[in-house]
């Protein structure tokens, strides 16, 4: 360490210890007329200040995550492929919305599963299959684009097809007769197309077909079945409930097992559900059982008798006894008008085999299971996006607020905070820290709205319960817990009277995690669950309105969990054993009482809705409506069937807040998704028709261009150069000017946005350092920053039409590090070095005029700024060195308002308004981490 | 040992005893690399680089639900997993964990740097994944801040050591000082004062606005 370092470094940690107000004073003392050394403390005074969060969170804590999203977290890349969201984990593997960057078209990308692209012949038989289905080319069958290989990832394209699964369809109801056939005779050409190529699709079912909005039919994943598991020889291949007897015994299977399988989903689009709800019709018949099962349709008409005679001979155990081609399907399908079905419920049983051996499978009963409403997604919303962590929402009762944990903008002080559910609010801080290594989160509102109880964890595995006023005020504790392992979690649950508890900690008898109740009033606790051996417990608990059932959630491994439902009788006692709820997934989590027969519950990135006696169905996925939410929350107000979802953010985003009026705030800030993720300094064209923007989706920072309705998406420039950005539109519409950064100092450059092929041209002459480029309204200058000597920033005016050869050209104004000219070109805003944001009119000579500082409520420079008629849209530092959110100065009034806190932007990375002052646009530093999310359901 | 660890101990099959790693003894490498051998860490990386990622993931996929993710525990974690106590001959648990910051400064930098290289064909860009790891309102490339990292070290070697355990090893306040063999007051001064110095330097790098 050198002396002069130790002596730096001495005045810097004693100046740290003064109070700020008494630092300068200090610094002149202490240095004595040594300027140097006091000039690098302030220096490094300056950056302590401007810190922040700088190096706060641990590089592994974002690495984790990170790696945990492998390659494939939304807006990362994929080769010339942007991931934009995932939109469904499927048997092979996890399905991704992405951007092909040069084709510019949207595809489906389907990541092969780590063990099968680490297998180079199972990768190489898929690629030869691959190939023939890229060449089948077929409008009812969804083309593959090729595969993609990225470091260790393999991964296939494919067309992305929009619209509901037949399976969703099927899922609604039974489907109209009108509908039926033109559907059917799509498949059948599908069918026909790919078995005259040697393809067999072997996992033909409801989930595999697409219905397009514009009523075109796609048939998804043709061959890949057999491929996925080519290595895993014993298993059969498909979905047990589609596949043909020949295919579970194992005996081979051609064309003709995929018709025994279009039966199957033929009989489902007609009826609504399977001949044998539960049971795989293929296997009763290998196993060589008779099987009566109810025609799919009657015999009053002849089309209907057509067709249901058509299902029931594709049904056939024998395939030399079904139709033999999907071409002969095809035809009688053609053959088959458009009939009016009559409803199965309403015919008599027919016979299907002859009775002969083993046993007999009757359904007598109505076959259309009752009509089941599922919920449906009315809104998502984002509602916190703090820096920092936020989860395990609950919502209150009324629906009007939200309880949740937050780790606070430096990540590491979690505690308890309320906030209204519309995000509007500034989180209302309920805990403090109780030590530095207490985490509290799990709040859970009281039935009357008046409390709110939670976990406090200290360490790993030990936490106590305790409950505080929801309005803030002393902290009650209620008792201890003991958290088992993995996973390490309870959220509360309070019994419907408010007189109990509901908790999982570890029992002391059996060491496993168990679910207790806990009595308030006396603090006595009594165990609900018994969780057997080799589980590792329960955990979980959801109390029904009425008191009478309890769900929880069994984990029998990490990863693996089952949902049970515990009737609880007098004294909520468990009455008899638990009942499954079945679930198609591994890992059911979180479950909460919508109603006294209904649950929610998460499982993976999806939230169920269970309804007693009823299946579990999906009622909402990761990636619907919001790009990348991962659910792993719940919610509570019943009524208002809110569900409260966490929400991993992965990368910087353009927000919009919409705008009432000038200065006014009209609703919570919203992704602007038009404009893709990792976008940064949108402006919009004077006329509002196209945006520019910074992206870096080719590797390198470009300026990109849409429409404003975010079609129409292409590059303006290929520079490849390592720093560019800040774009502005001329008022002509026409040129951008930007600043780049190809040779060893920064330029301003123009570019004609209305070419096709355009070529920047460099307006600034060779000088150090120019930044920030604006248009002057008239359209002739282009004003820019420049470094002078040694730090001072000056502004400079360069014209427009420059060729960047004359120096001289570059007018100099005034200190001032970018500026902006008010709409009517009157007045010109900079912002320079000093607190504050200044204005000069521009009338004469701006030189001469004096210069009139705005903003009076930052303590810093100001962040960034964006002029309107009336006034300036702004981002600085307040008194304690910290962002403010978004500001507006009205310039008639002469005073500021905010527009939006800084709890609900973050920290603004860019700021624009859109032409028609609508809109306020600003760019967020990327977060990784964890936002909520509201989903309603109608 | 807290009760998590111990569970995922017992119920999962060690790093070491499949895959590619098998052979492998994690703790003579670490101690082969800390006592000068480089090739040792080229060995090491990749095992402790696929058990991250695998225990991350296990973090993440709704299987810890409180998705606070401890990483002290994940280092621990990770550590204990890949590393046989009985054999291990560092009694020192604070060498341990200096050396384990050490790993976790390599892999993440070496991370960055390849990836680095992939996308900018030799430039140095900031990619979004490594600039968000160091936080901050302003993106900082990783490669950069071991760079400073590094010129921080020639002048105060430690003010870098606490930034490395701090930043890289995830270690606590506590834990630094312990490493250390100083009192936690002064790991808090090196680590604000470190901060300054390396914020001003790797803003000063940055040309734009």
């Amino acid at each position: 360490m050198t002396d002069a370092w130790r002596r730096v470094d001495g005045v810097l940690q004693a100046a740290l210890l003064c109070p700020p107000d008494e630092r300068d004073r200090f610094l002149r003392h202490t240095c004595a007329g040594d300027t140097a050394l006091e000039n690098e403390v302030r220096s490094l005074l300056a950056a302590d200040e401007q810190a922040g969060s700088f190096l706060e969170t641990p590089a592994i804590h974002a690495a984790a995550r990170a790696l945990a999203q492998l390659a494939l977290s939304p807006g990362s890349r994929l080769g010339p492929y942007e991931i934009s969201a995932q939109i469904g984990v499927g048997g092979m593997g996890e399905v991704y919305r992405a951007t092909d960057i040069n084709l510019e078209r949207q595809v489906a990308i389907k990541v092969l599963s780590e063990a099968m692209a680490a297998d180079p012949d199972r990768l190489a038989r898929f690629d030869q299959e691959a190939k023939t289905l890229a060449a089948l080319n077929h409008p009812n069958i969804a083309a593959i684009y090729g595969l993609e290989r990225s470091g260790g990832t393999v991964a296939l394209v494919m067309e992305l097809v929009e619209g509901l699964t037949l399976g969703e369809r099927i899922a609604q109801g039974a489907i109209p007769a009108s509908d039926v056939l033109p559907i059917a005779r799509q498949i059948a050409d599908a069918l026909q197309a790919a078995h005259e190529q040697g393809i067999i699709h072997r996992d033909l079912k409801p989930a595999n077909i697409k219905l397009r909005p514009d009523g075109t039919v796609k048939v998804l994943d043709f061959g890949l079945a057999l491929n996925q598991s080519a290595a895993d020889a014993d298993r059969a291949v498909g979905t047990p409930a589609y596949m043909a007897p020949e295919q579970i015994q194992g005996r081979g299977s051609d064309g003709r097992s995929d018709l025994f399988a279009f039966g199957l989903v033929l009989y489902e689009m007609v009826t609504g559900r399977l001949p044998l709800p539960g049971v795989s019709l293929g296997s009763l018949l290998a196993s060589g059982r008779d099987v009566a099962i109810q025609p799919p349709s009657g015999t009053r008409s002849r089309n209907a008798a057509g067709l249901g005679a058509l299902i029931l001979g594709l049904l056939e155990r024998n395939p030399a006894r079904r139709p033999q081609s999907a071409a002969a399907v095809r035809q009688d399908l053609l053959a088959l008008g458009n009939p009016p079905l009559v409803r199965p419920a309403t015919m008599a049983a027919a016979v299907l085999s002859v009775i002969a051996l083993g046993a007999v499978l009757s359904w007598s009963y109505g076959f259309r299971a009752p009509a089941r409403r599922l919920p449906e997604v009315s809104r998502v919303t984002m509602m916190t996006t703090y820096a920092g962590d936020e989860t395990t929402p609950s919502v209150s009762p009324d629906g009007a607020k939200v309880a949740f944990a937050w780790t606070g903008e430096d990540g590491r002080h979690q505690n308890i905070y309320v906030t209204s559910s519309d995000g509007q609010e500034e989180p209302q801080q309920l805990t403090r820290d109780a030590s530095p290594d207490t985490v509290d989160l799990f709040p859970a509102w009281s039935p009357d709205q008046t409390q709110i109880a939670f976990v406090r964890k200290h360490g790993t595995s030990d936490g106590e319960i305790l409950v505080i006023p929801a309005k803030g005020g002393p902290e009650h504790r209620l008792g201890d817990l003991r958290f088992v392992a993995f996973p390490a979690f309870s959220w509360l649950a309070w019994t419907p009277d408010g007189a109990q508890i509901a908790f999982a900690s570890q029992s002391p008898a059996s060491g496993r995690s168990t679910v207790f109740l806990m009595r308030l009033a006396d603090g006595t606790v009594q165990s609900v669950t018994a969780p057997p051996e080799g589980v590792i417990g329960d955990a979980s608990p959801s109390v029904s309105p009425d008191g009478r059932s309890l769900a929880f959630v069994r984990w029998s491994s990490p990863s693996t969990s089952t949902l049970l439902v515990q009737k609880l009788g007098e004294g909520m006692k468990a009455l008899g054993g638990p009942a499954t709820v079945p679930v198609d997934g591994r890992a059911p989590a979180s479950p909460v009482w919508a109603d006294n027969r209904r649950l929610f519950f998460s499982e993976r990135e999806r939230i169920l809705e269970w309804e007693a006696g009823v299946a579990a169905e999906q009622v909402y996925m990761s990636g619907e409506r919001l790009a990348g939410i991962a659910v792993s929350g719940r919610e509570t107000a019943r009524s208002l069937r809110i569900v409260a979802a966490q929400q991993n953010v992965p990368g910087a985003r353009i927000w919009t807040i919409p705008l009432r009026a000038a200065g006014v705030s009209g609703g919570p800030p919203a992704v602007l998704s038009s404009l893709g993720s990792s976008s940064n300094n949108p402006d919009y064209s004077p006329d509002g028709k196209r945006v520019v923007f910074v992206n870096q989706r080719s590797g390198a920072p470009e300026l990109w261009m849409t429409d404003a309705d975010g079609g129409n998406l292409r590059p303006l420039t290929r520079l490849g150069v390592q720093s560019l950005g800040v774009p502005h539109w001329s008022p002509d519409n026409r040129h951008v000017a930007f600043f780049a950064r190809m040779g060893a100092e920064p330029q301003i450059y123009v570019i004609d946005a209305t070419e096709a092929q355009p070529v920047p041209r460099q307006i600034t002459h060779d000088v150090p350092g120019c930044n920030i480029p604006s248009w002057s309204r008239s359209g002739e200058f282009v004003y820019c920053s420049r470094r002078i000597g040694g730090s001072e920033m000056h502004l400079f005016r360069v014209p427009a039409e420059s060729a960047g050869k004359n120096e001289h050209e570059m007018e100099r104004w005034f200190e001032g590090k970018s500026a902006t000219e008010t709409s009517d070109g009157r007045v010109l805003y900079i912002k320079n070095d000093r607190p504050g944001l200044f204005a000069r009119s521009l009338a004469g000579d701006p030189r001469a005029n004096s210069e009139e500082r705005l903003v009076e409520d930052v303590r810093g420079p100001i962040g960034y700024f964006a002029p309107v008629s009336q006034g300036v849209y702004y981002t600085g530092q307040d008194e304690q060195g910290r962002y403010t959110g978004l500001r507006f100065f009205d310039y008639a009034q002469r005073r500021s308002v905010e527009v939006a806190p800084r709890s609900l932007t973050g920290p603004v990375n860019s700021l624009t308004v859109t032409p028609d002052g609508r809109g306020l646009v600003y760019t967020r530093n990327p977060k990784d981490g964890i936002d909520l999310a509201l989903i309603q359901f109608q | 040992m807290p009760d998590a660890i111990l569970l995922k101990l017992r119920t999962m099959p060690r790093a070491t005893d499949s895959g590619s790693s098998a052979g492998l003894d994690v703790a003579v490498l670490l101690r082969a690399w800390s006592g000068g051998d480089s090739k040792a860490l080229d060995q090491l990386t990749p095992i402790v680089y696929e058990e991250l990622r695998r225990l991350a993931r296990h973090y993440l996929r709704g299987e810890r639900q409180d998705h606070s993710l401890q990483t002290t525990a994940l280092v621990h974690e990770a550590y204990l997993r890949l590393v046989d106590h009985t054999r291990m001959q560092w009694q020192d648990r604070a060498h341990f964990f200096a050396v384990s910051a050490q790993v976790m400064r390599r892999i993440l930098v070496d991370h960055a740097r390849r990836r680095n290289v992939k996308r900018g064909r030799g430039l140095r860009r900031v990619s979004l994944e490594e600039a968000i790891l160091v936080g901050g309102d302003r993106p900082t490339d990783l490669a950069a801040l071991d760079d400073a990292l590094t010129s921080l070290a020639e002048r105060d070697p430690r003010k870098a050591q606490v930034v490395e355990m701090r930043f890289f090893g995830g270690l606590s306040v506590e834990e630094s000082a312990e490493v250390l063999g100083v009192s936690p007051v002064t790991v808090m001064r090196e680590w604000r004062t470190a901060k300054a110095w390396l914020y001003r330097e790797l803003s000063s790098g940055s040309g734009d606005d």
